[in-house]
């Protein structure tokens, strides 16, 4: 109980300063976490769902043992965005 | 505070990989160069419109805003966007493909794949043909075993460190050769093992002649199918025709629905092809998955501009359409059907490496086409074309000019690519659509750039309720309440 009675100024300490931060109230951005858990980066205006690797990928090179894309379902339009690498 | 270089970034990076799009309604924002899918709100999107459209005229730009949104919300979408780009999550660098090019150059070439025809002769005769019901301009003929092996041998010989291989029975129609094809597959199996690699082989068919033998044998041998058939029976018969002249729905429906069942419903796509006789074509692709097919890719017809080929005026409803399909089959994989759509099926989180990602088809180079007499092609559209014409099994590629040609078209070489958002997951598009419609591998045909461009859209948009299902709809009405709340 006396942890909880100490604790209460801080937490509205801790409201008071990310205030400036949050584009809307406290409770509506945990619930915006609680709805939405997978999210990897929240934030006002833009949710990052999908964070993307091409910047840091290190297999520039390439293995070579994936599909080749005319290989597989298409034999006229080709494409690689739908080619799983092999090494994944 | 923000400096005229973030300004700078986010123009630059709108106007080459960063792209904005909505699909039935959802606002997605794709760094393709980062390989990053975010959701954004209004007053990002309007943000980003500005600044793209202001020719590098930022103070005009953000005038133009203050009419619609207050400085506090520009600037939290500027911070906002500041700091996803300070993460590496927007307006990302491309990665350095020069010097991967220049060490590229000194790599040996190493064959990976061939489209073995094993048939120049077909069984139907459909309207759209580009193999010109089955024969590619050159003379009926099937493939003997002793090309067949000789292709097998030509295949591992020049694959060098490669340790997966693949082959695929094509035609015309290849079953009509099922004999060869079940001698190919065994020496094929024997010789691989002795190389110490694995070949994967595809059969593509039309299915007339997917009998109970030859289904015994291609699930023995796991060999993935692909099984042609346009869609609704009125859509197939109206072009897909038997030598009598009937329609080949109904037998065709029939074997593949044996087949599939053969093979758990596993290791197969039932592939069709649009034409401009049906642009309603998502109706054939819900009907396709109506009929209890999982795996199906329906895709454009490859024909200049007349009965079957698109004109200019049918592209918008074409894209119209794609993003009905994408709608539909959302909706059906929310109340839980098993959807897989070829098209839609963009891997979000690895995807390729650089060397895949600019240059998506290795025709050419490290996959060719094998005519039944043995002839080398860049690839199965290029058969015939006695330009490209590259060598035989026999004497193996005597033109190295036209291997290196075709490595060197990649989206940098291709100036259309270079300044394309979709360059990193399309990679370049289809040299034989290229060649026949612009006369060169350098310049992708126009149509089918909108087209795959509005596929990733709608592959996307697919993908990301495939991850969060029913959240995606909750948070975007969630978002809107915020919004009017804010307001």
């Amino acid at each position: 109980m006396k942890i909880k009675i100490f604790l209460a100024p801080v937490l509205v300490m801790g409201i008071f300063c990310l205030q400036p931060f949050l584009c809307y109230n406290l409770v509506t951005e945990v619930e915006f976490f609680r709805w939405f858990k997978e999210v990897t980066i929240m934030a006002s205006h833009v949710i990052t769902l999908v964070k993307g690797v091409l910047v840091k990928s290190d297999r520039s090179a390439g293995c070579g043992e994936c599909q080749t894309s005319c290989q597989s379902a298409c034999k006229t339009s080709c494409t690689v965005g739908n080619q799983k690498c092999l090494n994944h | 505070m923000a400096e005229v270089s973030d300004f700078e970034a986010i123009y630059q990076g709108v106007n080459k990989n960063v792209h904005k799009f909505k699909i039935n309604g959802l606002p997605v924002l794709l760094d393709a160069a980062a390989g990053s899918v975010h959701l954004i709100d209004n007053a990002v999107w309007d943000f980003l419109d500005s600044i793209e459209n202001c020719c590098g005229r930022f103070a005009y730009a953000l005038r133009e805003l203050e009419r619609k949104y207050s400085r506090r919300e520009i600037k939290e979408v500027l911070r906002e966007l500041i700091s996803l780009r300070d993460l590496g999550l927007l307006f990302a660098d491309e990665p350095n493909a020069e010097e991967f090019l220049e060490k590229e150059k000194e790599r040996e070439f190493m064959v990976k794949a061939l489209c073995l025809h094993a048939a120049h002769d077909c069984n139907m005769t459909c309207g759209y043909c580009f193999a010109a019901e089955g024969n590619f301009g050159l003379k009926k003929e099937l493939m003997s075993k002793e090309v067949g092996e000789r292709a097998v041998d030509f295949l591992l010989e020049n694959s060098g460190s490669r340790r997966t291989l693949e082959i695929d029975f094509f035609g015309g129609e290849p079953l009509l050769n099922f004999e060869a094809i079940e001698h190919i597959t065994a020496y094929g199996n024997k010789k691989a093992e002795e190389y110490g690699k694995r070949i994967n082989f595809t059969l593509t068919t039309n299915c007339l002649l997917l009998n109970q033998e030859v289904c015994e044998f291609v699930n023995r041998n796991k060999m993935q199918v692909i099984l042609s058939l346009d869609g609704r029976k009125i859509i197939n018969d109206r072009v897909r025709l038997l030598k009598d002249g009937r329609g080949s729905y109904d037998v065709v429906v029939k074997r593949i629905l044996n087949f599939v069942e053969s093979r758990n419903h596993e290791n197969y796509y039932v592939r069709g092809t649009f034409t401009r006789k049906n642009l309603d074509f998502s109706k054939d692709v819900f009907h396709l998955f109506d009929l209890g097919l999982k795996h199906v890719s329906v895709e454009p017809v490859v024909a200049p501009p007349g009965e079957y080929g698109f004109y200019e005026d049918d592209i918008s409803v074409l894209e119209m359409e794609y993003e009905r399909l994408a709608e539909g089959l959302v909706k059906r994989m929310l109340s839980g059907q098993d959807i897989d759509f070829y098209h839609f099926n963009i891997d979000l989180d690895e995807g390729q490496c650089l060397s895949r990602k600019i240059r998506g088809c290795g025709a050419g180079f490290e996959y060719f086409a094998v005519t039944p007499s043995g002839d080398i092609y860049p690839c199965h559209q290029f058969v015939g074309e006695k330009n490209f014409l590259m060598g035989n099994v026999f004497e193996g590629i005597k033109n190295k000019d036209m291997m290196e040609l075709f490595r060197s078209a990649h989206i940098y070489s291709k100036p259309k690519c270079r300044e394309c958002w979709a360059k990193f997951i399309c990679s370049g598009g289809c040299h034989a659509s290229a060649y026949y419609f612009n006369g060169s591998l350098f310049e992708p045909l126009e149509t089918a750039c909108i087209l795959q461009k509005k596929r990733i859209e709608c592959g996307i948009y697919f993908q990301l309720y495939k991850r969060f299902g029913q959240q995606i709809s909750e948070l975007m009405d969630f978002r809107d309440s915020l919004e009017e709340k804010g307001s």
